[in-house]
């Protein structure tokens, strides 16, 4: 059996130690629209986290957009097995999945 | 202050406005192709720190009066040597296309420089009998004032 794909996402203004932590407590990864009208989505890199960069590495059950896109993978709302979250006025989409490293502790 | 720039093609106008980098996050940009291309290959563009749902950024995002705004983003971790182009979500794919040919001629960039695109690109024959009936050349805005 292949092994599931592992995705990352990087230490930024969206992705702080705290979200780290919050992500593996919860096993879950959060995306928020860009406005209130936005689609909201969780975006990661393709692939492992790389050495020395800080972040979290993670893999889900759930399959990105099949955009093909080189190295970024998007969940939204309707992307199959997405989940939608309503929290603090503001819709969220939801991803399950199994953190493998945080970096950013 | 930004600073707007008309450009005098042999065959159309092209307005292209500098806007902030908040933008891309303002307008719900998506990438919508990734080109073979470092952000000196736009030295005349002015670049500034961002960041979005995605990752932080080195990026310059414009308005075109034709186009509307689109944006070109070095994310931190995205392969070197190449560059997002960014339009805002659920744009036309007629609409993302004229983005992509916009940002080559910026570059003074082929076809060849774009590695992903989100819609399919057009034929390259149907481009350059485009290009043949409608010239068009374009520079870049001034750097931002101010």
């Amino acid at each position: 059996m292949a092994a599931s794909p592992v995705y990352h996402r990087r230490e930024s203004t969206t992705q702080t130690p705290e979200d780290a932590q919050r992500q593996v407590q919860s096993a879950e990864v959060w995306g928020l629209g860009a406005r209130p009208n936005g689609l909201p989505a969780v975006k990661a890199y393709l692939g492992a986290l790389p050495e020395g960069v800080r972040g979290i590495e993670f893999t889900t059950d759930i399959p990105p957009e099949p955009t093909n896109h080189p190295f970024q993978a998007m969940w939204y709302a309707t992307t199959p097995g997405a989940q939608t979250r309503y929290d603090n006025d503001k819709d969220f989409v939801v991803l399950s999945v199994r953190v493998l490293r945080n970096t950013q502790c | 202050m930004l600073k707007s720039r008309r450009t005098v093609g042999p065959g159309r106008t092209t307005i292209l406005t500098p806007i902030a980098v908040d933008e891309v996050t303002a307008l719900n940009m998506e990438s919508v192709a990734v080109l073979k291309a470092t952000p000196d290959r736009f030295a005349k563009l002015s670049f500034s720190r961002g960041g979005d749902g995605f990752d932080d950024f080195d990026g310059a995002v414009l308005r075109s009066a034709a186009l509307g705004p689109f944006g070109l983003l070095r994310y931190q971790g995205q392969p070197s040597g190449t560059i997002s182009v960014v339009a805002p979500a659920g744009a036309p794919p007629v609409r993302i296309n004229r983005v992509v040919d916009l940002v080559l001629r910026l570059g003074h960039l082929s076809e060849g420089a774009v590695e992903w695109s989100l819609r399919p690109r057009p034929a390259k024959g149907a481009a350059s009998k485009r290009q043949a009936k409608a010239p068009r050349s374009v520079s870049a805005p001034r750097r931002a004032v101010g």
